[in-house]
């Protein structure tokens, strides 16, 4: 199958090495059509295990669009339609048969604008342990939100109050807390999109720290339209632009000695 | 070589920055050429003027430093435009050397002589600050254009420099026994002959970082 792929013989029209030597999500030729428009064409890339990769470019380019692409929540949306390969852990999450819902627990998301449910800070941890059977008792429960809200650097801020609502903390607490949701249901990958766009430098900075620690246990996939937040953040960038991916290498190339020109135009914000 | 950025005053910015390398690149130029006119010459009327001027190079200096300091702190530049503001201050850095190079042949004008001997070497180092001058004119023109061409161009002429000096250190051992009373002279010339010689090394300096603004290459790195 793909998965045993030559590596020399790979063709690709992106800039720079597509390939992880330790990749936990493969994906191969990947094509996204929202009816008729093409959002995304012919992407392929490695995401590695324990790394943190930044995916730039301008708005439209389909870096949001291929960012969901790994947990299947384009399925959602009408006339979506996906087309090449993805697998996670060799396996298609494409496939007919893969769930999406245990898909979703294993490759969690965090999205620009904090999105507490209108429960406890407790509830919106345990929600996902809880839909997904993972725990039979309040002990395991209790342990499950500690660690959860310790992991995401939120514990100490809260655990007084963890039964007042979500929607009561701050925006950097409350990204941090649905950082807690996605990682109490122990996904492997997390996925994030644009999650410091509407927090303040404090609150992004904290974010960003979070990230190192994270990085320790899970891949993280971050959309940003931060320069900045990709330089300080990831391991490597990878730039796209119409739709398609121009470059991706290491984030210290890319920012001091991009190979493609529309990525040297957009990083500097030149007009390309 | 780039198109413009959106940020227009990011632009004027890096080209302000440009223009006073220039402007300070020859502001250098003619001070090694005033000293040098004044070690031929022997004439050392006009010397104070000169050595106060370096100040004005040092002004010069520490006003690049400043702007490039900007640039960094309120653009956060990246890839080539980081470049453009870094290498500036390693630049201005080299021509404010260069410009004390010239301050120092100014000052050891009154230590020469009108002796034929040291008439004969002070012509030769006439002849290597002519090129010293005409090399930092063009790698000037190589900064200015992006000129990695050119740049190379100017490197190789290093050799032409080099060898005047070794020219200059024979004749001087082989003068010193023809006119051992003018050995304080001789080691002067020396010196200047010196700072010439180092004076084409801090051109090849600034060749390779017009190198590494234009490609990303630390030419030096990997020497």
């Amino acid at each position: 199958m793909e998965m045993n792929e030559d590596k020399k013989d790979f063709k690709t029209n992106t800039v720079g090495d597509i390939f992880s030597d330790n990749p936990k999500i493969v994906s191969r030729n990947v094509s996204v059509y929202y009816n008729d428009k093409k959002a995304i064409s012919d992407v392929s890339l490695d995401i590695g295990s324990k790394e943190i990769i930044s995916l730039i470019g301008p708005s439209g380019c389909g870096k949001s669009t291929f960012l969901r692409c790994f947990n299947r929540m384009n399925d959602t949306i009408d006339g979506c339609k996906v087309e090449g390969k993805i697998f996670l852990d060799n396996e298609n999450i494409y496939d007919e048969m893969i769930d999406v819902v245990p898909l979703r627990a294993k490759v969690g998301m965090v999205f620009q604008k904090p999105n507490p449910f209108p429960k406890s800070i407790y509830d919106n941890v345990a929600y996902g342990p809880r839909i997904h059977g993972l725990v039979d008792n309040k002990k395991d429960m209790d342990n499950i939100v500690e660690m959860s809200l310790k992991n995401a650097g939120l514990w100490d801020e809260v655990k007084d109050r963890l039964d007042s609502p979500g929607t009561g903390l701050s925006g950097g607490q409350q990204q941090r807390l649905c950082i807690a949701r996605a990682i109490a249901v122990s996904p492997e990958i997390i996925l994030m999109d644009e999650p410091c766009s509407a927090l303040d430098p404090i609150a992004t900075a904290k974010i960003e720290e979070l990230l190192q620690t994270l990085a320790n246990d899970y891949s993280i996939v971050i959309v940003t339209h931060s320069m900045q937040q990709a330089a300080r953040v990831s391991q490597r960038t990878a730039y796209f632009h119409l739709g398609e991916l121009v470059e991706v290498g290491y984030t210290k190339h890319i920012f001091t000695n991009p190979t493609d020109i529309k990525t040297q135009n957009y990083i500097t914000g030149r007009i390309g | 070589m780039t198109n413009e950025h959106i940020v227009g005053k990011f632009d004027d910015e890096l080209s302000r920055i440009k223009s006073e390398i220039l402007e300070m690149g020859d502001l250098v130029i003619e001070q090694i050429h005033l000293s040098t006119n004044a070690m031929m010459s022997l004439d050392t009327e006009d010397i104070d003027n000169l050595i106060q001027k370096d100040l004005k190079i040092n002004g010069m200096y520490k006003t690049i430093n400043r702007h490039a300091e900007q640039i960094i702190a309120m653009r956060q530049p990246v890839a080539i435009d980081l470049r453009m503001a870094l290498l500036a201050t390693s630049i201005a850095s080299e021509l404010e050397r260069l410009g004390d190079y010239a301050k120092t042949t100014a000052q050891g004008v009154k230590k020469l002589s009108d002796d034929k001997y040291v008439k004969k070497l002070t012509s030769l180092l006439g002849d290597m600050s002519k090129e010293v001058q005409d090399m930092l004119s063009k790698i000037l023109k190589a900064y200015q254009n992006n000129d990695i061409k050119l740049a190379a161009k100017i490197r190789k002429r290093d050799r032409i420099i080099d060898a005047s000096f070794k020219k200059i250190l024979n004749t001087v051992i082989k003068s010193t026994s023809k006119i051992p009373e003018d050995s304080e002279t001789l080691i002067y010339i020396v010196l200047l002959a010196r700072n010439f010689e180092r004076a084409g090394d801090r051109i090849v300096n600034i060749s390779r970082q017009v190198h590494q603004i234009v490609t990303g290459i630390d030419l030096k790195a990997s020497d």
